[in-house]
């Protein structure tokens, strides 16, 4: 993921803060995938994250004269996105989907090559949303945007109006809870994926 | 207390001094426990960089289009409704006092005819004041100059009204000549 903004993206949210709905067509081309990503991972469910995605460049178009164009604008509209969706988690509470209700079409476009290492994804994927459902809203937030954005703890913080401190404490929090699960995790899942009425290995 | 302070190093290894790496790496050979959580952390960190983005179903800037104008529409609607119903509002104040007056007319339609009748009288007795004063005016007038001077003024005043007519005639015939000599 390209972090930084370049010139042509100026010039397409100057036009766009100018009223020019194309040109900010074109920056949501450029960003729909990192805000949609953030959007499923927090909220796991593709049609709501669709929906997240969505009005998350709506604010973004709305509230464009305020974005400082010295600032990264993917930080800018991943803010808005993860507050949008801390509040919708917050409004739903604990509402649980399955992974077996994604569409097809909102897994990634690009595969792994080999059967195998597409099982390891899938198996990896699921696990990791697993842990995410377990963590609460803000630091879900905090997780997915340390490890898919890259972002320092100065701007999760700004991002999340917290403290630096408190990100660090939740983020140690999560990956130390998350690390736990993975463990139990590791443990249980050839007990779990066995048929009852298979034979254990010998 | 050891352990938790080695956990709190595992979680936190890219801020260790090189002593605290040293420190942690012997406690980590030792410790069972705390080597299966910092594992785990590693495992789990790979395991997050290692899955793919989700990515939105195609088509997704054309919605986007769709919900934008649709926005704008129930917000141009919003406020529409919110202009109508406030100028009904308005309305209704207004108008509130005049019906609430008209439906007293229709209980009691006497006290309006009496109100006007004393309106009307009140006028006349105005209008009749205004005559006197004016009347006295003039003959109090006629009695002080004398008729030389009235007839005087009135010369004068003809004059002038002759002049000021001839003035007007020749402005507004001076463009049309003007035009028919070009």
């Amino acid at each position: 993921m390209q972090s930084t903004t370049t010139n042509y993206e100026i010039q397409w949210l100057e036009r766009a803060q100018r009223g020019d709905e194309e040109a900010f067509a074109r920056i949501i081309e450029r960003y729909q995938v990192p805000v949609y990503n953030l959007c499923h991972r927090m909220l796991a469910d593709p049609f709501e994250a669709e929906d997240a995605a969505q009005e998350t460049f709506l604010k973004a178009y709305r509230s464009l004269s305020r974005y400082d164009m010295d600032k990264k604008f993917i930080n800018w509209v991943l803010t808005i996105a993860s507050n949008h969706c801390v509040d919708r988690l917050r409004r739903r509470r604990l509402k649980f989907v399955s992974l077996d209700e994604m569409v097809p079409g909102s897994l990634p476009a690009e595969r792994t090559s080999g059967p195998e290492s597409a099982l390891v994804e899938q198996e990896n994927r699921e696990a990791i949303q697993e842990m995410l459902e377990g963590l609460g809203p803000r630091d879900r937030a905090a997780v997915v945007l340390k490890y898919w954005y890259e972002m320092s703890y100065e701007e999760i913080a700004e991002s999340l109006s917290l403290t630096v401190s408190a990100v660090k404490s939740r983020l140690h929090r999560a990956r130390r809870d998350m690390a736990s699960s993975w463990v139990d995790r590791q443990i249980q899942p050839v007990m779990l994926k066995r048929r009852p009425d298979e034979a254990p290995t010998v | 207390m050891k352990h938790r302070l080695y956990e709190g190093w595992i979680l936190a290894r890219d801020e260790l001094t090189p002593d605290q790496k040293r420190d942690l790496e012997a406690h980590l050979k030792e410790c069972e426990s705390c080597r299966q959580l910092a594992e785990a952390d590693l495992e789990v960190g790979r395991a997050f960089t290692s899955v793919q983005m989700y990515e939105p179903m195609p088509g997704f800037v054309n919605r986007w289009k769709i919900r934008l104008s649709e926005r704008r529409m129930r917000d141009h609607r919003r406020q529409t409704s919110l202009i109508l119903g406030l100028l009904s509002f308005g309305a209704i104040a207004l108008f509130l006092p005049l019906l609430i007056e008209a439906i007293l007319v229709l209980i009691s339609p006497e006290d309006l005819l009496f109100d006007l009748a004393y309106a009307l009288i009140d006028w006349l007795a105005i209008l009749s004041l205004i005559g006197e004063l004016v009347l006295t005016f003039f003959s109090t007038l006629y009695s002080t100059v004398p008729v030389i001077f009235w007839l005087m003024a009135m010369v004068f005043i003809a004059g002038v009204v002759v002049l000021g007519g001839y003035s007007l005639q020749r402005l507004g015939y001076l463009p049309s000549r003007e035009r028919s000599s070009k």
